[in-house]
């Protein structure tokens, strides 16, 4: 009996060890995004396909919990609750409001998989393009002491389904600029940056597809020094993208924004 | 014992927000699978091949877009039995689906050829908010464009 006793309590353990680690949101988080973009020539070879442009994004989007994963990790789902964006001055269509997509992430923030990607990307939804707006909300910043510094990297996924994936990773050195304290809050402030590569490809497609950038990833995170979450970002994040498919085709992009939690 | 192995097996966090659904093909193919048995009725007589162009709105209702390969009543019958609710809710704009059914040996048939019509959402990666995204879809994607 004592034996059966004994092996109960491992199992009733066991089911609290997947529990994961820090404070898990239960409520649902509001958060604003405001983000100027510049893009070079789309350029293949000596061919201008299409000229620079500028576009200034804004949105609001919604983060609620929706399960935990077996392996302690945490889907959340993003829901674009508004979003607006000029390009060259002028409000241009954008479809993403009402729109979600799923953000799997262990506790601590790293993003492990973006669900439904294929729903928000392409024309008139371009979360492709400023798929930065994913890591700008879950930037997982290492545990750090004042002026203390260290390499952790950001990587975020864009996938859709087993036909088409590329990989972020920013292999970023962090460093802790210390306390910032007003009357609201008080918080840490981490700075990171670092070199921003993309690899990946299209499978089971005639041609494939590569897609691949270069370019760097810097910002500063404040982050809720009591709740350890994330107060607001400030990134500058910059890449040149090549496409490859019968030929190359190749743009500069340059992402410089700031998220702010709503409360 | 049995407690423990009850506790042991409830699944971890079941409660959060619905996650969105989106249309499968599987689910429409099950739907107008079911649907056989009632065209059936709306005479088989003659050898038919019908092709459908259907909306399935969020709430389930289909819609019959377009009906070619039968005429007259026989072609309301069908367009009536093809539209109207069904289970298939999704959390998505109206989904476009085509389908293709036969009429041999006076059953109906379902082709495997079922269609549901997704977006293109390429050329991806690239910012291309214009009328220029075609020509840089065409440059990645199609063979001839070398003169572009």
């Amino acid at each position: 009996m004592k034996m059966y006793m004994c092996w109960a309590a491992v199992m009733i353990m066991s089911c609290a060890a997947n529990h994961p680690q820090g404070s898990a949101m239960e409520q649902t988080l509001h958060y604003r995004v405001q983000m100027n973009a510049l893009f070079g020539p789309v350029m293949s070879g000596e061919s201008t396909l299409q000229a620079d442009l500028t576009a200034q994004v804004d949105m609001r989007l919604s983060s609620t919990r929706t399960r935990r994963f077996r392996d302690g990790s945490i889907g959340r789902l993003l829901r674009f609750e508004t979003a607006n964006i000029t390009v060259n001055d002028s409000p241009t269509f954008l479809d993403l409001e009402g729109r979600s997509v799923e953000i799997r992430t262990f506790p601590n923030g790293e993003i492990l998989d973006i669900v439904w990607m294929d729903k928000v990307s392409g024309h008139g939804r371009y979360m492709d393009v400023f798929g930065v707006v994913f890591q700008a909300l879950s930037p997982a910043p290492p545990s750090l002491n004042v002026a203390e510094q260290v390499n952790r990297r950001i990587i975020w996924p864009y996938r859709v389904g087993k036909q088409l994936r590329w990989d972020n990773t920013v292999n970023a050195v962090w460093t802790n600029q210390g306390m910032v304290e007003n009357e609201d809050y008080s918080a840490w402030k981490l700075h990171y940056d670092g070199p921003w590569t993309v690899k990946g490809g299209t499978r089971f497609q005639t041609p494939e597809v590569k897609f691949a950038a270069h370019g760097t990833g810097t910002g500063t995170v404040e982050m809720d020094a009591r709740a350890r979450e994330l107060l607001s970002h400030r990134f500058e994040w910059s890449r040149d993208v090549t496409v490859t498919g019968r030929q190359t085709v190749t743009q500069s992009q340059a992402f410089r924004g700031v998220v702010e939690v709503l409360r | 014992m049995i407690v423990a192995l009850l506790i042991a097996g409830v699944p971890l966090d079941p409660v959060g927000d619905p996650l969105p659904q989106y249309l499968s093909l599987s689910s429409v193919r099950a739907v107008l699978d079911g649907k056989k048995v009632r065209l059936k009725e709306c005479g088989v007589d003659q050898d038919l091949t019908v092709n459908v162009a259907l909306q399935v709105k969020g709430n389930g209702e289909i819609a019959v877009d377009e009906l070619t390969g039968v005429e007259g009543a026989q072609a309301e019958c069908w367009a009536a039995t093809l539209s109207g609710a069904t289970s298939l809710r999704h959390d998505d704009a109206p989904q476009r689906v085509t389908a293709t059914f036969y009429v041999r040996s006076q059953e109906v048939l379902f082709s495997p050829e079922l269609m549901l019509h997704e977006r293109e959402p390429s050329p991806l990666l690239i910012f291309s908010p214009g009328s220029e995204r075609d020509r840089i879809y065409s440059v990645i994607h199609d063979a001839e464009t070398s003169d572009q």
